[in-house]
């Protein structure tokens, strides 16, 4: 556990004592399971990053085949409007907490087609994003580091407080 | 049926001899009324009446010197000033290695061309796909749907008098320049400077120093400009002629 706070003792078992959201986000940040949805060349970019040179999977990056098991929403290329309404389905399907990436610049704005008639103008004109990764296309690294804000971000939640009702979630 | 002794045209290069010579056998089939060779760029067989062009495209597929088996492509044209549509129709041959474009042209405001689906099924696709973009409307078609654009999209974007809606299911279909942002900004601080009483600041220079020796080429240009007498004898050597002389 990362958590300065944690304190180990250990005569007879472990003991560890941390606060729980530490504990409930590091196992989130942990296993972020990303559904497939490479609509471009982004998506090729994507498919890299989750190779061995890169390795998504030391984040515990898994991707999904489907919206109800995942996490996370990597929006991987240009969006049309036809795609559009199919993404924001996909999202509405995703189970509560979700995140989103916007990976690259067709994703972020529409990019090189931005004046296409059937080019969306950035994927959060429709759902909101949490993370831009700028690029055309972006590299492993770049979206390996937008993950990685994922996770930072998976971090800050305050679970406990909103369970309770404390906070607004 | 006339026996070929001749052997079909090969498309061997790139001249317009081949497309020509079959132009020539269709014309000879049907008429110059019927058909007319319009040769402004690549030879290109147009077919006057649409309601014809079954019967032309039959020939080209069933006359066994041109054999046209294969139909590579349909596209379509928009011409707003001449008021006009064109279906355009890419044809080759597996048998003889020939090519040749075949069009049609009809009003803007009855874009109706008959469906050449049956003798190319191919076509299918294509056709669906002039109508989505361009607006043909292709008679007797199987399935005339959108075949890339949603099907409640409205307009054909390819004709060139096509506007974008303001939105398409909600979702806006423009987006503003993140430089706007910046000249907001801009306008901001200079208000704020001015109601402050603050001067402007400083313009950044360049934080590069130029290597010793380097001269400016925009001075050096505008040097030479001032003294154009001695610009033909440029160089240390033309002066050192001078000195001699």
């Amino acid at each position: 556990m990362t958590n300065d706070n944690s304190l180990m003792a250990g005569d007879e078992g472990m003991v560890v004592l941390s606060k729980l959201d530490s504990l409930i986000n590091w196992n989130r940040k942990s296993s972020i399971w990303y559904l497939l949805f490479g609509l471009a060349c982004c998506g090729i970019e994507l498919m890299q990053t989750g190779g061995p040179r890169t390795d998504l999977d030391r984040f515990g990056g898994i991707p999904r085949a489907t919206p109800r098991q995942a996490d996370l929403m990597i929006v991987a290329g240009t969006l049309t409007y036809k795609m559009a309404l199919r993404a924001k389905l996909l999202y509405d399907q995703m189970p509560e907490p979700r995140y989103v990436i916007s990976m690259g610049a067709c994703a972020t704005c529409g990019g090189l087609f931005q004046l296409a008639y059937s080019v969306c103008k950035g994927v959060d004109k429709i759902i909101p994003v949490d993370v831009y990764v700028p690029g055309c296309p972006p590299r492993p690294e770049a979206l390996t580091e937008g993950f990685m804000r994922i996770q930072d971000k998976m971090m800050r939640e305050r679970w406990a407080a909103k369970l309770s009702g404390r906070v607004l979630g | 049926m006339a026996a070929s002794k001749q052997e079909p045209v090969r498309a061997k290069s790139k001249t317009r001899e081949p497309s020509r010579a079959i132009h020539a056998r269709i014309e000879a089939r049907f008429g110059e009324g019927a058909v007319a060779l319009e040769d402004a760029v690549d030879p290109v067989t147009l077919v006057r009446d649409p309601k014809q062009l079954i019967e032309v495209m039959s020939f080209l597929k069933t006359d066994p010197e041109l054999a046209f088996d294969f139909l590579r492509s349909v596209t379509g044209t928009d011409w707003p000033k001449l008021g006009s549509i064109e279906s355009v129709y890419h044809l080759y041959s597996y048998q003889t290695g020939q090519a040749h474009v075949v069009k049609v042209r009809v009003p803007r405001a009855r874009p109706d061309v008959p469906s050449v689906e049956r003798l190319w099924p191919t076509a299918n696709w294509f056709e669906r796909e002039a109508f989505d973009l361009v607006g043909i409307r292709y008679l007797e078609h199987s399935d005339l749907r959108r075949i890339m654009l949603p099907e409640d999209w409205i307009g054909h974007p390819l004709r060139k008098d096509y506007v974008e809606q303001p939105d398409y299911h909600g979702i806006g279909t423009t987006r503003a320049s993140p430089l706007d942002a910046f000249a907001e900004l801009d306008r901001a601080r200079r208000a704020l400077r001015e109601a402050r009483g603050e001067a402007p600041p400083p313009v950044r220079t360049s934080p590069i120093t130029p290597p010793e020796g380097w001269v400016d080429p925009k001075a050096k240009k505008a040097e030479a400009k001032t003294k154009p007498a001695s610009k033909p004898e440029a160089g240390s050597d033309a002066g050192d002629a001078k000195g001699d002389a």
